[in-house]
């Protein structure tokens, strides 16, 4: 990890607990404990008790799920430096790296809006959402149907009497 | 059908709560299920709701509204003003031609229409005070000037689902501004 070259003691040390992960085509990721927990479901499976030495993740792909191990690992370390640093610095950072780390295709963000949902990580899921959002914006409807793959189903007069209604709108 | 291909509804129902109100015009213009889902009550709620305002950023933009029928140049001096739910209203003003007009910014269809006239034929409508009286559909306003000038007491409120005026008890001393 980049930051451990700081002088502060690093969030993740050796001795922490450390969980495997599986994804679905059985690739195994080992994480830290505090990287694991950023994920709502795999905390409650802790905290009802899971023994196992390895956490299936059936819906999320060895791709799909380094990457959000990366989100989870950088925002562990980024909340870890809030603590320390104080507010400021660190939150201008985290903004500056997610709008990095979601600088990805529809394709890519769909995978990983469904894996923020299956493991319940609320800020990368605000982020992936967010993200979407951001793409509707400022197009026209032409535009984000063919980015999203959407069906136009109005029949032309529909679509003509939308037009004149909106007219101001799509200026 | 899905909202959005390959996406759950209500993830591409959180996915469109964050696009910022100013957009909802060509949201609603993509097909028929943007439509109806940006023209839900659910979906005003869910955005509105405590948790997710927070998450929602503010545009911090400004953008123009098409001028309101009638009124090319803007809207009247003096007209008061009230958010109600998704719609703007706008009503009275200072000119007596067209004191008692009231009309309706609707933000989705990005649309105004005129709403019904104040009732009293514009007998003194320069309003002095203007609210919203629920989040959803209810307005109130009181107070104003008549033609002569002369400080009003009268108060009433509008009903934007019936478009209907109902007189309220007068306020306590009248007033104009």
């Amino acid at each position: 990890m980049a930051s451990s070259s700081s002088s502060l003691p690093s969030p993740s040390s050796s001795s922490s607990k450390k969980f495997i992960l599986r994804s679905s085509d059985g690739k195994h990721f080992e994480v830290d404990e505090a990287v694991a927990l950023q994920s709502e479901m795999i905390k409650q499976m802790v905290e009802d008790g899971f023994g196992g030495d390895v956490i299936p993740l059936l819906n999320v792909s060895s791709i799909v799920l380094s990457k959000v191990i990366d989100y989870c690992k950088k925002h562990v370390e980024l909340d870890f430096k809030k603590k320390m640093d104080g507010d400021n610095e660190a939150h201008e950072e985290i903004k500056n790296w997610d709008s990095e780390y979601i600088n990805v295709g529809v394709d890519e963000l769909y995978h990983l809006i469904m894996a923020a949902n299956y493991l319940h990580i609320k800020g990368l899921l605000d982020l992936t959402c967010q993200k979407v959002a951001d793409i509707i914006k400022g197009k026209q409807p032409e535009q984000i149907r063919k980015i999203f793959n959407i069906e136009n189903d109005f029949t032309p007069e529909e679509e003509q009497e939308i037009r004149k209604e909106h007219s101001w709108a799509f200026e | 059908m899905n909202l959005v291909p390959c996406l759950p509804n209500e993830i591409a129902r959180e996915c469109l709560i964050r696009v910022p109100y100013n957009q909802f015009s060509t949201v609603s213009a993509v097909c028929k299920g943007w439509k109806e889902e940006v023209e839900s009550v659910q979906f005003h709620q869910q955005r509105k709701s405590g948790e997710l305002s927070q998450a929602i950023p503010t545009t911090g933009s400004w953008s123009s509204l098409p001028p309101a029928p009638g009124f090319p140049d803007g809207l009247p001096l003096f007209s008061q003003c009230a958010g109600v739910g998704r719609n703007l209203m706008v009503i009275g003003g200072w000119n007596p031609t067209t004191w008692e007009r009231c009309f309706v910014f609707d933000f989705i269809s990005g649309r105004w229409h005129r709403g019904a006239d104040m009732p009293g034929g514009g007998g003194g409508s320069c309003l002095f005070f203007t609210c919203p009286l629920d989040f959803d559909r209810k307005i109130f306003v009181a107070g104003g000037h008549d033609d002569e000038k002369n400080a009003l007491e009268s108060a009433m409120s509008y009903d934007l689902a019936k478009d209907d005026w109902a007189p309220l008890p007068d306020i306590e001393r009248p007033r104009y501004r």
